[in-house]
């Protein structure tokens, strides 16, 4: 195929929100301020303050008619745990209290496409939403998917959110997958075509040149998405200079991209953690060498893989 | 980034899989909607927790652990096997709509650590939204792409759609797409206290229409480009066109009254199908009998097909399979193949007395002879205005 059939998709915008378990998460500006952050669940609170600075970062707001159209922008969320917390805590209504005391207002918010439903209503975008909740792999999942939907028209620009919370019995559930500890976290990317991007004088971070998923254990999967991802990009193993993962997941690629350095995930993020740490490395200042591959596998099998230049 | 095939790649149904109220398999589906029949039922023995009648996969007990992988493994095994499929590995990928995934054996530790919150917890497996996909991607050795779309009511169509990008960007040769959602406790009381459930067996589109019935299922398409299905020699059941997703950006829990996101999603799917709205030859409704939904579906096929809106004939198969959420748009692409396969379009369970402020070609009674049908819309909608709509076209038949 010809990759150049399909426009340049560049990384313009990005935030992210790591704290612990409860912190606050409120910026102290905004693009858009919601009149009651609190009358969401933290989830959508974490993926609304991160989409929100990613908008800052990219010089976007939906109050800037020339620049802003909300029919062709495109939502995209990766979680892992969804909306767990909030499961929770409805269903101890339930089995504590039987079915009439299941709480409405609770039960609104017990879906994992929630914080896409307040990031489109606060920031009026109707584009395609979509919400992917495939494991520790989704928020690159939605970062590649994102760009993907761009690439192929369905949206001139997209948001991706990579959102995950914690909870106490959270922790307890992935203390065996080897998860020591875990934050509330949140990272957002603003996608846009790098015609689109230079007419509007943004200056790109980086551009999405690959991506690609496999199935099956995490051991086969993860150099598996990242060769096949090499192989989209024309890239050989040997050019990547970086790698945006885990420590785990780093060290199980150590011997395919033996010239790259890693740039660590918080595991702790869980599905936010390569996107979080994406996000770090597009803040920093200084040299930043490319091509780097993100890369996150999870332990019940998959992975996926993004390459950037 | 993500490459595109410069001559666009047609995407076709090669397989079929689906199980329901009406019990296992997609001819158990098909000839019960077909007929009229209604496979939601009173439950008494779910007394105090049901606010109406249910439709229960009759082969799966309500007590039963992993019941959305079980349906999901059933549907997914039909549908390769109906497809002919041999491919293993890299070349085969997953994508699965849900809303609920794995919960069942998550809704135990939690009820266990009520009871004793001091205990050590093992972790059930496969509890997160990607437990059925996980699951069809081991038994089918599938190691291309699995994805999980979790977009409310809307989720199977969003899964068909994930499906489409992966076929047109080669990531794989095969998809096994669908959906999967089961009844628990959990989703019946939300329900409930939402007070979104009619008493009675639904009425989609109905004057009298008061709420929808739950129902549960899953169903799965095997997706392939045309060109190497055609070199397998595989028979091609239809093709999947288009898709289309939008988002209200209006209401939490409330569909946009005027409709405007959902006609969006159909737009969008009729232009990724290359079709203009005078082809449609059949709507497959979410219609799932709420008073709101079933008002701003009109009007939303109105905005997306003008004057062509009143003229395909609509039907919703809610009334007898239920709402079965995270499945419901997989199941009913299932049905519109088998509309374009058979010229039939089944009637919509429960419709009597016509709201006249929906000004459709509703279809009652009895199935309807439409020997023509060369389209189906079918659309879905969701919680958090999430909306997607396929585009399905009469294949080899």
């Amino acid at each position: 195929m010809d990759r150049n059939s399909s426009p340049a998709v560049v990384i313009t915008g990005w935030a992210r929100v790591l704290v612990d378990p409860g912190a606050p998460i409120a910026p102290a500006r905004w693009v858009a301020q919601p009149a009651r952050l609190g009358r969401m669940d933290r989830l959508c609170g974490l993926a609304l303050v991160a989409a929100d600075g990613a908008l800052a970062t990219a010089a976007l707001s939906p109050a800037d008619a020339a620049l802003w159209d909300g029919d062709r922008t495109a939502l995209v969320v990766g979680t892992a745990y969804g909306c767990h917390a909030t499961n929770e805590e409805y269903y101890r209504g339930v089995v504590t209290g039987g079915p009439a005391n299941a709480s409405p207002r609770a039960f609104a918010y017990t879906l994992p496409s929630s914080p896409a439903g307040e990031i489109s209503i606060h920031h009026g975008v109707r584009g395609p939403s979509e919400t992917l909740a495939t494991g520790l792999a989704a928020g690159l999942e939605a970062l590649a998917f994102g760009a993907a939907m761009v690439a192929a028209g369905r949206a001139t620009r997209a948001i991706v959110v990579a959102v995950d919370v914690a909870t106490p019995l959270l922790a307890k559930l992935v203390r065996a997958t080897g998860i020591p500890s875990l934050a509330d976290a949140a990272a957002a990317f603003v996608l846009e075509r790098a015609e689109d991007a230079a007419a509007r004088g943004a200056t790109p971070r980086a551009q999405l040149v690959a991506s690609a998923s496999r199935g099956g254990p995490s051991s086969r999967a993860l150099p598996g998405a990242v060769e096949a991802a090499l192989a989209d990009a024309d890239l050989a193993a040997g050019a990547l200079r970086t790698i945006v993962a885990t420590p785990a997941d780093a060290a199980a690629l150590r011997a395919l991209a033996t010239n790259a350095g890693a740039h660590p995930a918080p595991v702790a993020a869980l599905a936010a953690a390569a996107p979080a740490a994406l996000v770090e490395w597009l803040d920093a200042d200084g040299e930043r060498p490319l091509p780097i591959v993100a890369a996150a596998a999870d332990p019940d099998g998959g992975a996926t893989a993004v390459i950037l230049d | 980034m993500p490459r595109r095939a410069t001559a666009r790649d047609r995407v076709v149904v090669t397989g079929l899989g689906a199980v329901s109220g009406f019990g296992a398999g997609v001819e158990a589906t098909w000839s019960g909607v077909v007929e009229g029949r209604r496979a939601v039922a009173a439950r008494p023995e779910l007394a105090g927790l049901a606010p109406g009648p249910i439709a229960l996969v009759p082969t799966v007990p309500f007590d039963a652990p992993a019941r959305a992988t079980t349906m999901a493994l059933f549907a997914a095994r039909e549908a390769i096997t109906d497809a002919g499929v041999t491919a293993r590995g890299a070349s085969v990928g997953v994508t699965l709509g849900t809303t609920l995934g794995g919960i069942h054996g998550w809704l135990r530790t939690v009820r266990e650590h009520v009871a004793a919150p001091e205990a050590e917890l093992a972790a059930p497996r496969r509890w997160t939204w990607s437990g059925p996909a996980r699951a069809i991607a081991e038994e089918l050795h599938a190691e291309g792409p699995t994805l999980v779309a979790s977009v409310a009511c809307a989720s199977g169509n969003a899964a068909l759609g994930l499906a489409i990008d992966l076929l047109r960007r080669h990531a794989c040769d095969v998809v096994v797409a669908g959906g999967a959602d089961a009844l628990s406790d959990f989703v019946i009381a939300g329900f409930g206290c939402l007070k979104a459930c009619d008493a009675e067996p639904s009425r989609p589109f109905d004057r009298t229409r008061r709420g929808l019935n739950l129902g549960e299922g899953a169903a799965f398409l095997v997706l392939e480009r045309e060109a190497d299905a055609r070199a397998r020699g595989a028979r091609v059941r239809a093709f999947l066109d288009g898709y289309g997703s939008a988002a209200d950006a209006v209401h939490m829990t409330g569909p946009d009254r005027e409709g405007r996101g959902a006609a969006r999603a159909m737009r969008a799917a009729l232009a990724d199908a290359g079709l203009d709205a005078a082809t449609v030859g059949h709507i497959s409704s979410h219609g799932t009998a709420t008073v709101f939904n079933d008002l701003m579906e009109a009007k939303a096929l109105a905005l997306a097909l003008g004057e062509h809106a009143g003229r395909a004939p609509v039907n919703s198969v809610k009334g007898a399979l239920g709402h079965t959420l995270g499945a419901a748009g997989a199941l009913e692409a299932v049905l519109s193949v088998r509309a374009l396969e058979t010229g039939l379009v089944p009637p919509t369970a429960g419709l009597g007395e016509r709201d006249p402020e929906i000004p459709l070609d509703l279809v009652a009674g009895e199935a309807r002879a439409v020997p023509s049908l060369q389209v189906v819309l079918s659309t879905s909608s969701g919680f958090g205005g999430t909306n997607a709509a396929v585009v399905l076209r009469r294949g080899d038949s």
